[in-house]
């Protein structure tokens, strides 16, 4: 939830909506078609849809197609039609149910890809995010630190022990420098103990 | 006396949920009442996107510098077994600000919180001497567990949620039914669970203009006659089912008269299992109306021109929905489980909720016996008038009182400021042992320990009249 990307602005047609992905679809797609942000419940329910393979333009038809979608009836175009498409396909919830209980192995495979497809852009948001730390930490060793670390940073990076009781006085306030002494030796005599 | 409120219940997704309403009503009832008293709030940093709202909302209550802000490394979400080491450190790191702001007592507003976010809540990891309590709502995913919890994580995690509720001074449950069920289900002495009730928001009030016609949000959402209504969360133990089952056993010349509107959030598989059920019962499409997620604005609409409010809920922690409906002056019938009697606080009200015919019975007498549906009407007004934050505040202060005069009596050393130190360093060292942070999550983790304390440094440079 936390690494969440922010909106930098509501998509103005349906295909730049499509174009999101995971939470960032689901806010977006609450935004236009509901203009409020999710309720968690529903975030939880489409973030779980979404990362199983549900098509996106089947989501986009359910939220605009609730009775709350339906008294807003947001303006995009294409919009109809998709909606008219899906209905098409899912007169009724158990007609849903049938067809995707026999879906065809295409079928399944394409959903098996969508979910692929969301993974692999949630991979490539963690990795940005871990760099942004790792350009903190550096920020930090270079210029001194005034900001509470937020965050996890890098696993396999080791020696920083080593850099940190290196760096000059003047880089590290010294009473973090101290704290992080204090935690090192009283780990060390824990461990022995 | 100086009390400490943590009040994280309303900076993560429950801020959305009764939880978080009654968590930040009951606080700034406390702060209005607080008369000898110093109140202080504790949030957590984690949140920061949240702070300034909450701040803001307090304004005129309490100045800004009333806020303790707890600082600790995250993501720090129990579901996620990568972030133990983060986790448990940060439950440490925020016992060990407490103890040193040592506060005369702590108010914890939501205990059971932090699976799936960055709250930390916990209690008894380091020794502390702060008298502390916290609000009890319900314990309705321990009766039972398999139906509420997934995994064994969760488990683990809800579990920890009670021992740490076991653990605290004091237990304010928000009914007396609640109450009854901290003292035998958490097998603690009745001496340390009191009731401090809860209240609805005043926007629920019969004394209010509706700030917008009612007949358009009607038209909207379907409503084309007179209805009975029904509010909660969509749950089994809500039982909508039952009370479809009630409306459809109606004399069909009663029922023609009467739509059926059951507002909750609801997801297509709900909606389709009501729909199939009511067609089953023969109901005409247009019978039962399901609004969907409603706005607040359209939410006081539907309970101030519905003609009866139905509450069939089978388990309950207090019932806000008939508390609402009754602040909005509407006759209410509901379930005799739970903490359902204390609210609509009526016998010849109440029904069985197991039983569809007791039900169908009953609202048929308040649809078709008008000195019932009268007195019901009146009894809305008086019942209702029994419940405000100001009286739960009130009785959260007495609770607070108690546990500090019991705290006095018992002797214990003061420890140093030092000697706190060290023992959270220790604490958090054999955490260390068995999860092997790096040097960069160590250099996080201190800090965070140096914001902290900082933030003591803070409070203390700022009590002049020995606040903190």
């Amino acid at each position: 939830m936390k690494n969440s990307v922010p909106l930098a602005s509501q998509p103005r047609t349906l295909d730049e909506l499509l174009k999101l992905h995971d939470e960032a679809f689901v806010t977006g797609a609450y935004k236009v078609l509901l203009g409020r942000p999710p309720d968690p419940e529903g975030l939880e329910n489409y973030l779980r849809q979404i990362r199983a393979g549900t098509q996106k333009s089947q989501i986009v038809a359910e939220l605009a197609g609730s009775p709350e979608g339906r008294s807003r009836s947001a303006e995009l175009p294409g919009l109809g039609s998709l909606i008219a498409e899906h209905r098409k396909g899912a007169r009724s919830f158990w007609l849903r149910i049938f067809r995707r209980l026999s879906s065809t192995p295409t079928e399944r495979i394409e959903r098996q890809l969508r979910a692929i497809d969301n993974r692999l852009y949630m991979m490539e948001q963690r990795a940005a995010e871990q760099n942004r730390q790792m350009a903190a930490l550096l920020i930090v060793l270079t210029q001194g630190l005034s900001e509470p670390i937020g965050s996890n940073f890098h696993p396999n990076a080791s020696k920083v022990g080593d850099a940190i009781n290196s760096t000059p006085r003047s880089i590290l306030p010294l009473n973090v420098r101290q704290t992080f002494s204090d935690l090192k030796a009283t780990i060390e005599m824990k461990r022995s103990e | 006396m100086r009390i400490l409120i943590d009040l994280q219940g309303a900076q993560n997704a429950s801020r959305y949920r009764g939880i978080g309403r009654y968590s930040l009503a009951l606080a700034k009832g406390i702060a209005r009442n607080a008369a000898g008293h110093q109140v202080f709030i504790l949030l957590n940093g984690l949140f920061s996107e949240t702070i300034d709202d909450i701040k803001a909302s307090f304004s005129g209550i309490l100045s800004a510098d009333r806020f303790v802000i707890f600082t600790s490394p995250g993501p720090v979400c129990a579901v996620r077994s990568e972030n133990i080491w983060r986790r448990c450190t940060a439950e440490i790191l925020r016992e060990h600000l407490i103890d040193s702001l040592s506060p005369d007592v702590l108010l914890i507003t939501s205990m059971i919180e932090g699976r799936e976010d960055d709250t930390v809540t916990s209690m008894g990891n380091l020794k502390s001497t702060v008298p502390t309590a916290a609000i009890l709502y319900d314990l309705i995913p321990m009766a039972d567990p398999e139906q509420h919890m997934a995994s064994d994580i969760e488990k683990a995690w809800y579990y920890s949620k009670i021992a740490a509720l076991r653990r605290a001074d004091g237990l304010f449950a928000i009914s007396q039914h609640t109450a009854n069920e901290g003292i035998s289900m958490l097998d603690i002495e009745s001496t340390r669970v009191r009731n401090i009730s809860a209240a609805a928001d005043n926007s629920f009030s019969s004394m209010r203009e509706l700030s917008t016609d009612a007949v358009p949000v009607m038209k909207r959402l379907g409503i084309d006659r007179k209805y009975l209504m029904h509010s909660s969360v969509f749950a089994t133990r809500k039982n909508f089912q039952g009370l479809v089952r009630a409306y459809a056993a109606l004399p069909s010349t009663v029922r023609a008269d009467y739509q059926l509107v059951l507002v909750c959030k609801i997801d297509a598989a709900g909606r389709g299992e009501l729909t199939t059920l009511a067609k089953s019962f023969g109901l005409a499409p247009d019978d039962m109306v399901l609004p969907g997620f409603v706005s607040d604005e359209d939410l006081i609409a539907l309970y101030t021109c519905c003609h009866l409010f139905v509450f069939p809920s089978f388990q309950e922690g207090f019932g806000l929905p008939a508390l609402e409906a009754m602040c909005c002056g509407i006759p209410t019938i509901g379930s005799n489980a739970t903490s359902v009697p204390e609210v609509i606080g009526r016998a010849d009200a109440l029904f069985d909720p197991t039983s569809v015919k007791d039900m169908t019975a009953l609202i048929l007498k308040a649809l078709t016996d008008a000195d019932f549906y009268q007195s019901l009407k009146a009894h809305a007004k008086t019942q209702s008038a029994k419940f405000s934050w100001d009286e739960s505040a009130r009785r959260a202060i007495a609770g607070m009182e108690k546990l500090v005069t019991w705290a006095k009596s018992s002797t214990h050393d003061v420890e140093s400021t030092i000697t706190k130190r060290e023992k959270m360093l220790e604490a958090v060292a054999k955490i260390a042992c068995h999860t092997s942070p790096t040097d960069f999550e160590l250099l996080a983790l201190a800090s965070s320990i140096e914001a902290n304390r900082n933030e003591v440094i803070r409070l203390e440079a700022s009590a002049v009249d020995a606040a903190f």
